[in-house]
């Protein structure tokens, strides 16, 4: 059902300046694969050429499946103001049909399929309502929503929740979190933030200044919960590895 | 007490200060607006500045006030040239112009909206009207009304009295009429075109572009009101009799000096308007001669009474004045 | 008093009080009839029985609605095509700005020679004023789309068509009412202008009233003039709010 991706030897330089230099990426189907760095380390730019919004200068990307379908979450919602959430929702599923070979659910309408993707993403009794009427978090949950309903193989989220507040943003992780071990949905999550990586990744890479390779690649075999005694020292392990690691060069000790 | 009091009177002062300003400055601005800019020109020690506004450019039909000598009866005469569409009457009802040349039916018109500030006409050039309708040759049109029932376009500025009367003589009109901007230039572009002139100007321009004319005579069609009239506020008349009669003396010693000999005045004319070469200046010197030439014993410029009745009803007729206007008011023979 | 019916009111009795004292000034000629005719007077004008006011008018909004539809047809036309072609874009930008800042009166005459008297001349006059601020604001708004829609759509590999229809139109419809507003008194300017020339409509009518001395017609003209494009302006607003009902484009 999902994708497993490897890439290799990725650069890309825009107009001489080099953001990314021989980066290597491998990551198993089903997998939550974080890309850390703080700002500026070329995170969003790689996030994009996995994704295949930019193309690489050079090196290759290889998909474990022909034909998959993927969405993308942004850090600001990106809603078409003048449409309500269901009819945003059902937008993107009028495009993304392009990718998709064919439906899983066909007794399901698109409308149908729309009013249990807002359940899923608690949105339920919003659905005809416009995006100026949400607050940041429901629009940000109802972009999760457009995203779900192409059925993604896999799902590229860059920062999606820096831009809110920390009850929601915990509110949303835990969700996301449930979400993806019940689907097993491949998910590249890029993002600045430790506890966030530590909370959510399967996998975490690690990314220094522009034009240097990956600095570390941590890998947990288990999950942990929210406050939980291991969510605590994988937090602590991660701090005291990595800080040492992107203060190298920098002089600067916080991320 | 003292307190209240100072407060209080500060507040009144500037508010009444305020409102002084305030009429201060509305009054100047109204001042500026109706003020005859001649009352600051008085109290200069050399002779007042006088304005004469022409209504169109230094052509024959102006000669003789270019040949008039002024100065002989210290009179210093500014001579304003003037274009399509200058307006000369407003001019001497607001006071930008001492004196202006207009024609006989604006008169009658500005008399009766403005019967507070009345104009009156002192001298008339042109016993004839000269204006024409011109055609071009090659259309064989033997009379005026041809012109109007035929196809093609005619050039005629909308508003004026003659274009009114013609309107209304060759009603229904076939030929489709089209604004008159000045000038011969779309005449020259269509055959197809005839256009308003005066008789002294545009067919004699159009003859040295090469073009053949054919001109029809608006007076032979029963509608000669005065034309090239100078007149100046009623009100003048009376304030300054003796300079009036002194204008109008001189106007006519020139156009009787023009009349007889008016190549010097020409090449003068000829620097202020170079659209006209000095040929046509020529012909159209001797072209205007029978227009303004008195037939009876009476002096250049002189006018009837009966002619400016007749005007005045046809005026009536054509719904351009509304009452009954006593014309003998309106102009005066010095 | 509700505050939308006295922010209608209180300007209303202003205007009102405006006019009654322009009336007194007139009448009592402190200002006199050859400045400034009695508003009694331009007022009597417009009534449906006077001959020649409001077929004049009629003439030259049909004229401006001509002029209007055919710079919004090429109009957006060009926008839309030098949206796919960057030279052209690059052309015509510059070019609108600069034909709006080339007066009317100027051209107007030059127009005669190439469309001939009368209505076409008016009508072309009203398309040339018209159309530079359509192409200017359209192509603005054009660029107006946000860039992470933009990925969005790129990412769906949503077709040219489908990203302009669903997200660079609607994002640069602001843009467009304004220069559409912009646009619709200009075009009733350049029909005058080009009636001024061309004759016919209320430029025609203007210019004869003017040579009759007729300043209360002058002005009757002025004021039909402002009532149209208030009338014209009123419609694109009732448009607005259809549109906003159906859809609350930004």
């Amino acid at each position: 059902m999902s994708v497993a991706v490897e890439a290799q030897g990725l650069r890309f330089a825009f107009e001489d300046h080099l953001v990314l230099e021989n980066i290597h990426v491998d990551v198993k189907a089903g997998e939550i694969s974080v890309i850390l760095g703080s700002s500026g380390s070329g995170k969003s730019t790689l996030l994009r050429l996995l994704a295949g919004l930019m193309k690489t200068t050079q090196g290759h990307i290889q998909f474990s499946k022909a034909r998959y379908q993927k969405a993308f979450v942004f850090q600001e919602p990106s809603l078409l103001p003048w449409l309500t959430i269901e009819q945003n929702i059902l937008l993107a599923h009028r495009f993304s049909k392009t990718s998709k070979p064919q439906d899983d659910s066909p007794n399901l309408t698109p409308r149908e399929q729309c009013a249990e993707i807002c359940e899923v993403v608690n949105l339920k009794g919003h659905e005809h309502k416009y995006p100026r009427e949400l607050s940041g978090g429901m629009k940000m949950r109802a972009s999760f929503g457009r995203a779900l309903m192409a059925k993604p193989d896999l799902l590229f989220l860059d920062e999606p929740f820096s831009a809110l507040d920390e009850i929601t943003r915990w509110d949303l992780q835990d969700w996301l979190r449930g979400w993806q071990k019940s689907h097993q949905i491949s998910i590249f999550l890029v993002t600045h933030s430790l506890s966030e990586a530590a909370l959510l990744a399967d996998q975490i890479f690690l990314l220094g200044q522009q034009g240097e390779p990956i600095k570390a690649r941590f890998r947990f075999e288990t999950a942990v919960e929210r406050d939980s005694d291991n969510y605590h020292h994988r937090l602590h392990d991660l701090k005291s590895q990595i800080l040492p690691l992107l203060s190298q060069g920098r002089g600067r000790g916080e991320m | 007490m003292q307190l209240f009091f100072r407060r209080w009177s500060s507040l009144t002062l500037t508010s009444v200060s305020k409102t002084l300003f305030k009429a201060c400055f509305v009054s100047v601005l109204f001042a500026g607006l109706f003020s005859n800019p001649m009352a600051f020109a008085e109290s200069s020690p050399s002779a007042p500045e006088i304005k004469l506004t022409l209504n169109w450019k230094p052509e024959p039909q102006f000669g003789g006030f270019y040949a008039a000598d002024f100065s002989q009866y210290k009179l210093n005469v500014q001579i304003q040239e003037g274009g399509s569409g200058t307006p000369t009457v407003q001019m001497l009802l607001s006071g930008k112009a001492d004196y202006a040349i207009v024609s006989s039916e604006e008169i009658l018109v500005a008399n009766e909206k403005n019967p507070k500030t009345p104009l009156v006409a002192l001298f008339a050039v042109y016993q004839t009207n000269p204006q024409i309708i011109m055609a071009h040759e090659e259309r064989g049109f033997k009379t005026m009304a041809e012109v109007f029932k035929s196809e093609g376009t005619i050039g005629l500025q909308g508003g004026l009295s003659y274009a009114l009367f013609l309107k209304k003589k060759f009603d229904p009109i076939k030929a489709h009429l089209v604004p008159y901007p000045g000038g011969i230039t779309e005449f020259i572009a269509k055959k197809t075109h005839s256009q308003q002139g005066f008789l002294t100007s545009e067919p004699l321009l159009a003859q040295t572009q090469g073009q053949r004319t054919k001109t029809f005579l608006v007076a032979d069609e029963g509608f000669n009101p005065y034309t090239t009239v100078l007149a100046t506020q009623a009100s003048r008349l009376e304030i300054k009799a003796d300079e009036v009669k002194n204008m109008v003396k001189a106007t006519r010693e020139g156009w009787a000096k023009y009349l007889k000999s008016p190549d010097l005045t020409n090449e003068k004319m000829a620097k202020l308007n170079p659209a006209m070469n000095a040929e046509t200046f020529k012909s159209s010197a001797l072209a205007q001669k029978p227009l303004i030439e008195m037939t009876a014993s009476q002096p250049l410029g002189h006018m009837s009474e009966q002619r400016w009745r007749d005007l005045k009803n046809q005026l009536q007729g054509l719904g351009l004045i509304k009452s009954d206007i006593n014309v003998s008011q309106v102009y005066k023979n010095l | 008093m509700s505050q939308r019916v006295s922010r209608i009111l209180w300007p209303s009795l202003c205007l009102i009080a405006m006019i009654a004292v322009l009336e007194g000034l007139t009448r009592s000629e402190w200002i006199p009839p050859y400045l400034f005719p009695k508003p009694s007077e331009i007022l009597g004008l417009l009534s449906p029985s006077q001959p020649d006011l409001w077929p004049a008018a009629l003439e030259t909004l049909e004229s401006a609605l001509l002029g209007l539809s055919l710079s919004l047809a090429v109009g957006g036309l060009l926008c839309l095509i030098s949206d796919q072609m960057r030279t052209l874009k690059d052309l015509l930008l510059p070019l609108s700005t600069f034909f709006q800042t080339v007066p009317i009166i100027a051209i107007a005459p030059l127009l005669v020679i190439y469309f001939g008297f009368g209505q076409p001349t008016a009508v072309a006059s009203a398309f040339f004023v018209s159309i530079f601020p359509i192409i200017a604001s359209g192509l603005l708004g054009l660029e107006k789309s946000p860039p992470e829609l933009l990925e969005l759509f790129r990412l769906w590999e949503a077709s040219s068509y489908q990203q302009l229809f669903h997200l660079r139109l609607p994002f640069a419809y602001p843009y467009f009412r304004a220069g559409l507003r912009i646009a619709i008194g200009l075009a009733i300017i350049g029909a005058i202008a080009g009636e001024f020339v061309g004759g016919g409509g209320l430029g025609a009518l203007i210019d004869s009233a003017r040579t009759q001395q007729r300043l209360d017609l002058v002005y009757a003209c002025l004021l039909v003039m402002s009532l149209m494009a208030l009338a014209l302006l009123m419609l694109l607003s009732l448009a607005h709010r259809a549109i906003q009902a159906w859809r609350p484009l930004p």
